[in-house]
Parts: structure tokens; sequence; C-alpha cells
């Protein structure tokens, strides 16, 4: 492909988001006019015709020498306001590529899965509607060329994540769901909005290019403005804010769990596979500011495998499967927070580990929700059991989603959480040797808490009752599932040691900052033996306590640890009473005091100028002899009484 | 541009002030009073007809100019020095035009009322003329006029119309508006007197006079109580919610879309460039004012009973950011402050339309009279209420994101920490606009009389449906109307910074560290607007209002 060939091609690459934002407009405009399975058709098709046209796009990059594939194309200008002038547009890079190749590639297939999902649903074509908005602005958040289009992506997966949390609005239980991820969202959103205040008060721009030549310029390197050491650990701890509430890191995780009450492949899509690693992207993307300050990078380390094990331990407690799935989820994220807090071959990492985590738990939510499918909406494991027998694709398939998340080799997840662990350890920074002792403990728990899950869904007694009939899912359900496990087998070959394909594609955007490439050494080897044994070792203590679980074991499972601590470590440390005591309650009251204030200053306002006077009348006389006189001129008064005139005695007309 | 040739000398103002004055008196004299259905269709005809002249003035207008356009002069009282004088810049065109769209649909969504509907449309239409007077009005004793005639329409509408407590909503409306008349009335007076030259009351000439700063404070204030009324800003705000839950719809989407406008308007074309030294000086004060109303306007919002009065509540909050960005005086919180009304008067008055809806049904705005669920049984009034509270909420891609985000960024630049406490209001949007949403509408349907509700009519989406394209369409390209609010705005800043120099540099300055701050590239060269100025003088012979 020519140059020019390939640099039209890319210059097109916003039609991406457009073709799925017209898809939902029309989808959502004729909801129910457009019958199943036509709205279904629809919105799979803009989806696989946004990842046809993706993959065009990231030929014709590749096609462009490596250090040219960075590609900037302004739109249109979109808020021109004196100082701040913002454009609408965007930027192809390796970094984004990727990002657009899984959100249009996993989302294509999520979507097929939908189709069997949610067929007979009474607002079907509303689904698939939702569903495409969500891709575009997924899309739109990691095409943006600047922080502020970047934020109305942002923002736009998290009405996108509210709508289809509350997919199933008549239960107020999924409604209160969506407003809580909406609302912990918006918490975070408030940080990133004031750390982009403070980019623009400091540059004068939120251009990447701008904003980015200055943290390079106070590296020494380049021409831009220098930002000052702590105003740029401000602005990258405000951005940290914004991505503990979209990535479900510590203290702002609290929604992601309940965001389960959306349909699987809702879960399965934003709430595991693509919306939640916006946080990684971030910080991937503003990379030059967190290279700036070291503290803000520590920080951001420790949030993510501190969330990566505490996460962890959670998961181990739940019985419901889409619940570990969820903790699972948080904690995998915490990885890769981490990965790219702490810089260098962890920026490619980290994205390695995006894609990975992409394909596997993307995979273990549709085998969830294929289980579900099966057993009408029973997802509790004391109540599941030896299904290995009645679902064999759905088992076989979790199993390898399982193996892979376990760091069983190999599974890409055994290469890309072992390439994180890996940066960890061999990072300069002091603290990175601590980080990886956290993390592998936690790869530990992983492996114990996803086989704790498997060994108690499909192997065992069965638990489940008569009236349950499970059935294999449909094929349309099941060949998803397969391509999602194909890739989780294959991805890791994207970044084996010694290659690193990854690594090299990603150096255009990383430059400097992303590491040397890993090489096969003593220490790499010994570090993936480590990642391995500790993942094999999970496993195996979870095949000693639970693979031959009976229906009695399962039921009783909740007794044998000390009720209170127990009962504390199942609900997940019961951080929703202390929301609810430490945070809603307080607030209520405190809204409530101030109605109340309000409400009396009315009527004591009114008291006081309108005397004790009820009728209307006698108040508006009042008026003409009270202390407003002075403004009562005689032509308001003359226009009001005839106005009122005319009013009252309905008279012939003005 | 043979359009705009022919339109340059058009007098539209007045076109816009009287097409619907004379209107209301001929169908006040013609049309018998049980014809309310003639004359309701006489008056959606009436103001569609400018909303044609008012597109006519948006298309004719000249994006590039700073100065008042389509100038009228016509001395009035001499003797006084009151003038007929009228015109249109950037910073009230789109208030003209916001005007001239909302009333076809506020006159449209009424065809519901029984009692006395001609006489309710001869109000609204008058309504509508001196609305336009205020925007348009360049002489100050003729704003004041305007200002004062637009209370009598309103105080009837809600007294009359209104619903079951509207005469107390009404008077008290009444007492509040009157009593920052008050204060205005005086300061207009005093501004009049104490100006340079012979007494005049035309802002032209006013604005070359540079008041000694007692002067200043002193009529400053007495300008911006008065507004700050009408605004309303938080301590002088209780009238608004009893006035906004007794009102009909159409009362409603006009205090809302329009009237609150007048207040900020004021601030703008008055207070600010006529005592730039008092304003500046007042810059914390009324930011602070600005950025409390916001929170605490936000935070009692949710705990309103009554979906009217919580939608009051947040257009309160929702104001506060226009205050706000408008005293960061800086090019971009100016702009974001006009272009925040204008996203402001657009969803909240969609937000009144669709309450309105409900009510229509049910004659009730409580929420429990929702009770939850209502969109089992009308899902397309459920999807576009959504819309709307999500775009009140800042979601960006819709009207107010752009609002709030100008007004924000603008003021980040001088006062951070302000910025910073209004930026809550984010949070705080989401929530009270999220869940008043799942109390109307998510869970089962739990009130019977709302199970056999029809959806939206064909009327209903005529009334709707235009406003929820202007929301999206001005959330993805605002430039058309920012570009056309720059010229205005950044005349008025750049005045504002050159006659307060050396005396508080603080407010009007950016940040020293930031090189590409707020006022780079803002101000058109001086020689180039000194040209034009001379020259626009030489051929119309109205001055340019501010000497060079």
């Amino acid at each position: 492909m020519s140059k020019e060939a390939a640099e039209n091609i890319l210059e097109l690459a916003w039609i991406v988001p457009l073709i799925c934002l017209v898809s939902a407009g029309v989808l959502t405009t004729l909801g129910r006019k457009l019958k199943e399975p036509w709205g279904g058709v629809v919105g799979v098709g803009a989806v696989g015709v946004a990842f046809l046209v993706t993959v065009v796009v990231f030929a014709a990059l590749l096609s462009l020498p490596a250090d040219q594939r960075v590609f900037e194309h302004v739109l249109f200008e979109w808020i021109p306001a004196g100082g701040f002038r913002i454009e609408a547009g965007f930027l192809v890079d390796p970094l984004s590529i990727l990002w657009m190749l899984l959100v249009t590639g996993v989302g294509f297939v999520i979507h097929v899965y939908s189709l069997g999902y949610i067929a007979g649903d009474e607002r079907y074509t509303t689904f698939f509607g939702q569903m495409n908005l969500f891709v575009a602005s997924m899309l739109i958040l990691v095409l943006g060329n600047n922080f502020l289009v970047l934020f109305v992506g942002w923002e736009l997966v998290g009405a996108c994540s509210y709508l289809l949390i509350g997919f199933w609005f008549k239960k107020i239980e999924n409604s209160s769901a969506g407003n809580k991820a909406f609302f912990a969202n918006r918490v975070g959103d408030f940080g990133f909005l004031v750390g982009l205040m403070l980019i623009f008060a400091t540059v004068g721009s939120l251009d990447f290019d701008t904003v980015f030549g200055a943290a390079y310029a106070s590296l020494g390197g380049g021409a831009g403005v220098p930002i000052a050491l702590g105003t740029a650990t401000a602005i990258c701890l405000l951005l940290l804010v914004g991505v503990t509430g979209k990535s479900a890191q510590v203290p702002l995780y609290v929604w992601l769990a309940d965001a389960m009450a959306g349909p699987t492949p809702v879960s399965a899509l934003i709430h595991a596979a693509t919306m939640v690693t916006a946080g990684v992207y971030l910080i991937s993307r503003a990379h030059p500011l967190f290279a700036l300050s070291e503290v803000s990078r520590a920080i951001v380390t420790f949030v993510g495998i501190g969330t990566a094990f505490y996460a962890a331990t959670i998961a181990l407690g739940q019985y419901r499967v889409k619940r570990v799935l969820a903790y699972s989820t948080i904690s995998q994220l915490g990885y890769m927070i981490a990965a790219v807090g702490i810089g260098g071959a962890g920026y490619a990492a980290g994205v390695f580990h995006v894609i990975s985590h992409g394909f596997f738990k993307a995979l273990l939510f549709l085998g969830a929700g294929s289980l579900m499918h099966a057993m009408h909406g029973e997802e509790d494991m004391r109540r599941l059991g030896g299904l290995r027998k009645v679902m064999p694709w759905t088992a076989g398939l979790f199993l390898v989603g399982g193996l892979s998340i376990s760091g069983i080799i190999p599974f890409s997840g055994f290469w890309s959480k072992d390439a994180i662990l890996g940066a960890l350890y061999e990072s300069p920074e002091s603290w990175g040797k601590i980080a990886w002792g956290i993390g592998l403990a936690a790869a530990f728990l992983t492996a114990l808490y996803m086989f704790r899950t498997y060994f108690l869904t499909f192997t065992g007694d069965r638990s489940w009752g008569d009236e349950a009939h499970p059935h294999e899912s449909p094929w349309v359900m099941v060949i998803p599932m397969l391509v999602l496990a194909v890739g989780t087998t294959l991805w890791g070959l994207a970044d084996l040691p010694g290659s690193q394909w990854l690594h090299g594609f990603l150096e255009p955007t990383f430059g400097v900052f992303g590491g040397e490439a890993e090489r096969w050494t003593g220490e790499v080897v010994l570090l993936l033996t480590a990642g391995l044994l500790v993942g094999v070792l999970g496993v195996a203590t979870a095949y000693a306590v639970w693979s031959r679980a009976t229906r009695e074991r399962r039921i009783s499972f909740g007794e044998r640890i000390p009720a209170g601590a127990g009962m504390f470590w199942r609900k997940a440390y019961d951080v929703d009473a202390a929301l609810e005591y430490g945070v809603r309650r307080p607030g209520w009251e405190l809204t409530g005091v101030l109605a109340t204030v309000d409400e009396d200053a009315i009527d004591r306002t009114v008291m006081g100028i309108g005397g004790g006077a009820k009728r209307a009348g006698r108040q508006l006389a009042r008026l003409q002899n009270g202390s407003v006189r002075v403004y009562a001129s005689v032509f308001l008064g003359g226009v009001v009484l005839i106005a009122a005139y005319v009013i009252v005695r309905g008279g012939a007309g003005l | 541009m043979t359009l705009a040739a022919a339109s340059s000398d058009m007098p539209f103002v007045t076109l816009l002030v009287f097409i619907p004055i004379v209107g209301a008196v001929l169908i006040g004299l013609l049309v018998p009073s049980r014809r309310g259905d003639l004359a309701h269709v006489l008056g959606v005809g009436v103001s569609l007809l400018n909303l044609a002249i008012v597109i006519w003035l948006l298309v004719a207008f000249d994006a590039d100019s700073a100065k008042f356009q389509f100038v009228e002069r016509s001395s009035w009282i001499p003797e006084l020095g009151i003038g007929y004088l009228m015109g249109v810049d950037g910073v009230s065109l789109f208030l003209l035009a916001l005007t001239g769209f909302l009333f076809p649909l506020m006159l449209l969504g009424s065809y519901h009322i029984r009692r006395r509907l001609k006489h309710f449309t001869v109000l609204v239409l008058f309504l509508e003329g001196v609305q336009m007077g205020v925007f348009g009005a360049t002489d100050l004793f003729l704003f004041f006029i305007f200002w004062e005639l637009t209370l009598v329409p309103v105080y009837f509408l809600i007294g009359y119309w209104g619903g079951p407590d509207r005469i107390r909503a009404a008077v008290k409306f009444f007492i509040f508006t009157a009593l920052g008349s008050a204060f205005l009335l005086a300061a207009i007076v005093a501004t009049g007197f104490l100006a340079d030259g012979p007494v005049s009351f035309n802002i032209n000439e006013i604005i070359k006079t540079d008041f000694p700063l007692w002067t200043q404070r002193i009529l400053f204030w007495g300008f911006t109580i008065g507004f700050l009324f009408k605004v309303p800003v938080v301590p002088f705000h209780s009238w608004l919610p009893d006035a906004h839950t007794e009102a009909p719809t159409a009362g409603s989407a006009d205090l809302a879309g329009v009237l609150l406008k007048i207040g900020v308007f004021g601030l703008i074309r008055f207070s600010i460039p006529l005592f730039p030294r008092a304003a500046v000086e007042a810059v914390p004060i009324l930011i602070a004012l600005g950025v409390v109303g916001i929170v605490y306007a936000a935070l009692v919002a949710m705990r309103q009973d009554d979906a009217k009065r919580l939608i009051a509540y947040t257009s309160i909050s929702h104001m506060g950011f226009v205050v706000m960005g408008l005293f960061a005086l800086t090019t971009t919180g100016v702009q974001g402050s006009i272009f925040q009304m204008l996203a402001h008067g657009l969803t909240t008055a969609g937000l009144f339309f669709l309450v309105g809806f409900f009510y229509d049904r049910r004659h009730s705005h409580e929420i429990a009279a929702f009770g939850g669920g209502v969109r089992t049984v009308m899902p397309v009034y459920a999807g576009v209420f959504l819309f709307m509270a999500f775009a009140s909420a800042g979601l960006p891609g819709l009207t107010n994101f752009v609002g709030e985000a100008l007004t924000l960024f603008g003021t980040f630049v001088g006062h951070r920490w302000f910025a910073i406490v209004a930026a809550t209001g984010v949070i705080l949007a989401g929530i009270y606009m999220l869940w008043l949403y799942q109390r109307l509408f998510n869970g089962e349907l739990t009130v019977e009389e709302n199970r056999g509700l029809k959806d939206l009519n064909a009327r209903e989406l005529a009334v709707i449906v235009p406003i929820a394209v202007l929301v999206l369409a001005l959330g993805i390209y605002p430039k058309w109307v920012l570009e056309r609010i720059e010229p205005s705005v950044d005349r008025i800043v750049t005045e504002v910074e050159r006659k307060t120099e050396g005396t508080d540099q603080e407010y009007v300055q950016p940040e020293q560290t930031s090189p590409g701050g707020i006022e780079v590239e803002t101000a058109p060269a001086p020689s180039e607007a000194e040209h034009d100025e001379a020259e626009d003088e030489a051929l119309s012979g109205t001055g340019g209002e501010v000497s060079p």
C-alpha cells in the first residue's frame, strides 16, 4: 500500500464510531417498531462492519514505516471560546488502534452472542441500540486527539453503562445498581475534570500534542512550557481519581459488583472487556505526564496492585458466579493499572494484559451467561455443580478461560500476567519488588478463586433441584465463546519474551518511556517459573478442597468459618454498609436540613414583606401603600389594573 | 450576501417586539372570547412569524462584528434624554433567538387550556414582545420599561392559570421582582443624571463616563441587586420554586427559558461595562454567590417531592454556573455564561414541558403521582425525558456540557478553588437527575391510575422534538453560536480590563504560569477594530459605544 493510500484510509478512521452511532440512533428511535431479529441484525451488522473497517485501518497503519505510525486528523473546530479552543480531532496510533480492534472485535463477538441471549426480550431492538451506542462512545474515547474529546467518550460510556445495567428497569434493584455505577463514576469524573482544568491552566491547551510537549520540555527535551513537579503530581493524582472510578479501583470500585445486575453480555463487554480498561488507556496515553512525577507513579502502582490483591480476597468468598467474575475483573484491572503505573516495560505489559483479559474475561462472562441461560438465571454455586455433563462445551470453554486467568501455560493470561509481574520486578524503581511480591500473592489467590468457581459449578454432585432442566446453549452463543477461547490461546504469541512484537509495535506511542524489550535470560525464566508455580499451586489447592463437593457441603460452606469474621468477609468487607452509614445517610440528613431551612426562609420572607395578609387583593393593596411605592410608578399600576379588569371580567376584549 | 445587504437596514428588534404585541392587540380586539381555539391558532401563527424574523436575523447578523447591529434610533422623550434605541450584538442575539424559538412551542404546548384560552394567548404574545424589547433595548429607560412590562403577563399567567396555590406564588413573584426593580429604577435614574454631559440614558453615551469609584460602587450594586433577584442568585431565590410549581407549563417554560435570563443579561449589558471598577472589585463576592448557589440549590433539589419544584431548584443551580462564569471576566467564562443561558433555557424549558405533559394527563406533578414504572406505559416519553435529564446533568455531546465546561475552565484560570467547588455540581447534578428519573420511571408501575396513560401524541412531539434536536446540535456543533458571541464578549472583557488597569489586576489576568492562558489570541487587532468602528460611525452616524 502506498503512503498516500494508507493516509487516505487513516483519514477515514472516524467512520468507525460513526457507523455505530448511526446504527444506535436508528435502533433507539425505531425501538419496538423494528421487530426481532431485524434489530439484532442491524446492531450486529454495524459492529461487524466497524470491525472490518478497523482492520483495514490497522492494515493501513501497519503499512507505514514504524516512525510514521502516529496519525492525527482534525474534523472540525468544536468549542472555540476565547483562549479555550478545542477541536474535534482524532488520533490513530498503535495504542488507539489496539483498543479499536479490541472494542470492535470483542464487541462483535459479544453482539453475536447477544442474538441468542437477549432473544425474546421485549426491548430486543433497544438493547442492540444501546450496545451500539456504547461501542461508538468507547471508540470516541480512544480516538480523541485531546483530553476533552477523550472526556466526552469517558462520560458517554458511563451513561451507556448506566443504561445497560438498568436495562431490565422493572426490577428496582437493577435501576439502583445503574445509579450507583453512574454516581461512583461521576465522583471519579469530578477528579478528572479538575485535572483537566489544571492541565489547561498550566499548559494553555488540552491537545495531547501540546500537553505532552510541555511534559517533554520539563524532562529537558524539546520546546514547550515546563510543568512544575508539584503541578504534575497534582494533575496525575487527579487523573487517577478518574481512573479509580472508571476502572473500578480502590476506593471507587464499589459499583462494579452491583453492575452485574445488567444482562450478561453487558457485563462481558462493558464491565469486563472494554469500558473498565479506559483507565489503563488514560494512563498509557498520558504517560509523559506520569513520567514527570515518581510519587504519582508509585501511588498508581500501589493503588493498582493493592486493588489486585484486595479484590482477589473478596472474589474468594463469593457464591454467585458473576460476582466472582466482577471482583476478579477489579483484581485484574489492578494488575493493569499497576503495570502502567510503574511504566517502562510495564506500558506494553499493561496493554498486553488488557487484550488478553478482554479475551479470557469476556469468555468467562459469556460462560457464566450460558450457564444462567440454561439454569433460568441461577448462578449461586451452592445450587449448581456437576454441570460439565450437561453442558460440555460451556464447561470446556470456561475451563480454558479459567486456565488463562490463572496463569497456566500456554494461554495468554500466563504470558501477559507474567509480563506485568516481570515489569514490576525488573523496574529500576526501588518499590517495584514490593509490588511484585503482592502481585504474586494475588496470582495465587486468582487461581484459587477461579478454580473454586469452576469446580463448584461444573464438577462434583449436582445441587440443583428437579425443576431445573439445564441444557447446552445454542450455537449462536457457543461459537462466540469458541472464538474468544481461540483468542486467549493464541494471543500470548503477540508478546513472547525474545520476540515481543507488541512491545515493538507500541514503540511509536511510548518511545523512550516504553523500556527495553525483554530477552530470554535466567532471571526471566525464573520469574516465569515462579508465576506458573503459584498458578499451579492455586489450581491444585482448589482441586483438593472443592472438586468433589457434595450437595450438603456446598450448602454448609457458609457456616464453616466463624460467623462474624466470615460474614464480614463474604459480604465484601461490608463496604456497602459503610457507604450507607458514612455517606448516604449523612448526605440525606444534610439535604434534609437544607431543604427545611429553605422552606422556612421562604415563609419568613413572605411573612416579613407581605405581612399576615392572606388574600392576594389585600397584599396587592398593601404593596401600593407600602414600602415598595418608590417603584410602583403610575403607568405600571394602570396597566396592571386594566389587565386585571379584562382578565377577571372576561370582557369583550383588550 | 445579497440577503445580508438587503437586511442591513431592517428594524429587526422593532419587528420582533411589535409583531407579537400588535398580534396580541388584534387577536384581543377581533376574536370573540368563546373562540379561544381560533385565538390560539392565530397566536401560534404570530409567534411563528416572529420565529421567521428571528431566523432571518440570525442569518443577517454579521458574525465578525463586536458592535451593535441593526441599530434603531429615535428620540422619544428628548427633555429627559430618553431615546428609542435598539440594537443587536453577540450578547443579545441568541437570547432574542431563544425567545423567538420557545414562544411558538409554549403556545403549541398549551392547546389543552380550557379557561379563557384567548386571554392566555394574548398575554403570552404580549410577553414575547416585551421580552424581545428587554434584550433589544440599548437605552436604560427603555430597557426598564420593557423589564417592568414582563411582570404583568407573568403575574397573570401564574395567578390565573396556575396551580392550587397560585395566588400566593404570584404575589410572591410580584413582591420579589418589584423589590429588585426598586433598586434598579433608582440606579437607572441616578446613572442617567450622574453621567457626563446632558442627561441621557443611552448606554453608548453613558459608557464613556468614568464614574468615581464610590459612585460606581453604589450604582453597580443598585443595578446588580435588582438583577440578582431576577436570576435568581441564592439568597434572593425563594420566589422561584413557588412560581415554577404553580405556574402553568408555558409560564414555567418562559420563566426558565427566558425570564431568568434577563437578570444575567442586565449584568452583562449594564452592571459590568458601565461600572467596570466596581464590578472587578465585586468579583469574589459574585463568584462566591454563584458557586454557593450551584451547590446549595443542588442539595436542596434532592429533597423535593414535586418534580416541578425539583427542576426549579436545578434551574437555580445551573444559573449559578452562569453567574460564576460571567464574573470570571474572561472571554471564555463570559462566552460560557451566555452559552449556558441558552443551553439552560432549552433543557430546563424542555424538562418543564415534559413534566407538563404528565400534568395534562394526571393533573399532578408530584413525584408520588408518577410512583415509578411510568416507562412501561409511556416508553417514548420516558426516553425523551431521560435525554433531557442527561442534558441537564451535563452529559458531553449535549448542549449543557459546553456551557458548563466553558464557565468552569474560564473560572479556574483565575479562581481555582471556586471552580473546584463548582465542579462538585457535576456529581450532584448526576445524582438528583438520575434519582428523579428512577422515582418517576423505573421499577414496577405502582400507581393504578397510570396504567392507561397514552404515550406522547403528535402535538407533544412537535413541542419537544425541536428542543431535543437543538440540544443535540448545539452540543456537537456549538461553534456557530460561540463565534457569534465571541467578538462582543471579547470587547466587553477587553474594555473592562483596559478601564481597570492598575487598579486590581488580580481578577482579570490569568495566572502567571499560564502562557497560553485565556486572554491569548482573543483580542482583535486594535487598529482594525478602531477602523471598523470609525467606518461604521461614518456610515450610520450612531457613534461607537466606546471611545477608543
